[in-house]
């Protein structure tokens, strides 16, 4: 049945990709099986913003340096070297273009797989947490931006 | 009954009209929507007529808006109460901080009763992360502006409303004007109050991405000349059959709405009204 569906999806793909797409897993603990989640209640935009990220892993730390694949209210996606384990905290740094300082926000990893595009590199997504309070400035400018991207997307 | 709109931001638009409302029926069912979606937020207490009327409405410079789908009918509606001797809606909470911008001699105006029906995006969807739902909104708000520019003489915008919704007033870059206070006609909710001064926003408008959605052509008057004016009949209706907010008015406050309406015949208007079948009927 395995084998089945494993050349079922490589025939059905496009002729360029050569390999059926794997779906990488990440047990939080040996008889926890982590289910990819997506629960998109906000629009995904394309936009390759330029962020430093900080995770926490029971090890330590892992740090870097991307760009985004998309952001949108709930979170962003990047692309990066590393496995990173949901439902690890992290902090992000966003290199908004609107001309201000960076932005920092908190959020954990909800999902992480191998990239199906890119070889040894894992594309990862974070869910921002919510703020607790209403009137958070970082909250606020994060959702202008949003705003204003979308609507630079819709009007032109 | 609504289904979900799935379709891109731009097929989800185009059959959806945005104009001033015509038609009594459509103020009722504008106005019931509103009812409901307050409802829902507890920002209102429930009544047997399912409508959120007050003496507001009755006056004729008050206008009000709808985003109605060729389909689904009127899915958001927003309102604007100008200023007059019988004041503003927010009076009742920021007499004082409104009263500073009218000893400048500002011609003021409060938008107020926005509501989109919430079937349309479900619970958890916010405003300013869904197109659809920003769309929305901004394109209701642009019809009750370009009224605004083309028909009224009005400087000043004034907004109360609950915190939680600071962030949309604030990317439209509403001004603070009043502080968190209890709105008794909000059910007690907590509320803030902004303003918006209209020629700033003209200024700003080639570096704000909504107000270049507000500052397009220059507006015309001619879209709004079927403003829905209010009969004598529709008066008796909605204001003392429906709910009796014409009698429960203040002999000042009538004496204002009847200068409203000079051919008016108010002592018709206000007969008490009788709920008890006909006796030719029985």
């Amino acid at each position: 049945m395995v084998l089945w569906l494993v050349w079922y999806s490589s025939t059905t793909m496009p002729k360029h990709h050569t390999e059926p797409i794997r779906q990488v897993v990440i047990r939080n603990e040996p008889s926890v099986r982590v289910t990819l989640v997506d629960q998109r209640t906000a629009e995904r935009l394309p936009l390759a913003v330029p962020m430093n990220y900080v995770v926490k892993l029971p090890g330590g730390e892992l740090s870097g340096r991307t760009k985004t694949t998309n952001i949108s209210g709930g979170g962003v996606e990047l692309i990066c070297a590393e496995m990173m384990s949901p439902p690890s905290a992290c902090q992000v740094v966003l290199h908004l273009s609107d001309g201000r300082e960076p932005l920092a926000l908190e959020g954990q990893i909800s999902w992480c797989r191998q990239s199906p595009r890119q070889r040894r590199r894992f594309e990862v997504g974070i869910t921002f947490l919510s703020p607790t309070n209403s009137d958070d400035e970082r909250f606020a400018r994060y959702c202008h931006f949003i705003a204003t991207e979308l609507l630079k997307r819709y009007l032109g | 009954m609504l289904g979900r709109l799935y379709e891109t931001v731009p097929s989800f638009l185009r059959p959806v009209e945005f104009r001033i409302v015509r038609t009594v029926a459509e103020l009722k069912t504008a106005n019931h929507l509103v009812y409901q979606e307050y409802l829902k937020r507890n920002y209102c207490k429930a009544n047997a007529v399912g409508l959120k009327l007050s003496l507001y409405q009755a006056l004729p410079t008050t206008a009000t808006f709808i985003a109605t789908h060729r389909r689904d009918g009127i899915i958001g509606t927003i309102s604007m109460v100008e200023d007059s001797p019988l004041g503003l809606p927010m009076d009742e909470a920021y007499k004082n901080e409104v009263d500073m911008l009218r000893r400048q001699n500002l011609r003021v105006a409060e938008v107020t009763m926005l509501a989109l029906n919430s079937q349309l995006f479900g619970e958890r969807v916010f405003t300013l992360f869904h197109a659809k739902k920003l769309l929305l909104t901004l394109r209701l708000f642009k019809v009750m502006f370009d009224y605004l520019r083309a028909c009224t003489k009005v400087d000043e915008l004034v907004a109360c409303f609950n915190p939680k919704h600071q962030v949309l007033y604030d990317f439209l870059q509403l001004k603070p004007l009043g502080g968190l206070k209890t709105y008794t006609s909000a059910n007690s909710n907590p509320s803030i109050a902004r303003h918006l001064n209209i020629r700033e926003t003209e200024r700003q408008a080639k570096a704000h991405a909504a107000y270049r959605l507000f500052y397009g052509a220059k507006p015309s008057p001619k879209p709004f000349e079927g403003k829905c004016a209010l009969t004598p009949e529709d008066l008796r209706a909605l204001f003392v059959v429906t709910a009796p907010v014409l009698t429960a008015a203040s002999p000042t406050e009538l004496n204002y709405l009847a200068s409203c309406y000079p051919t008016y015949r108010f002592n018709q208007i206000l007969q008490p009204h009788d709920p008890s079948p006909s006796p030719h009927l029985s």
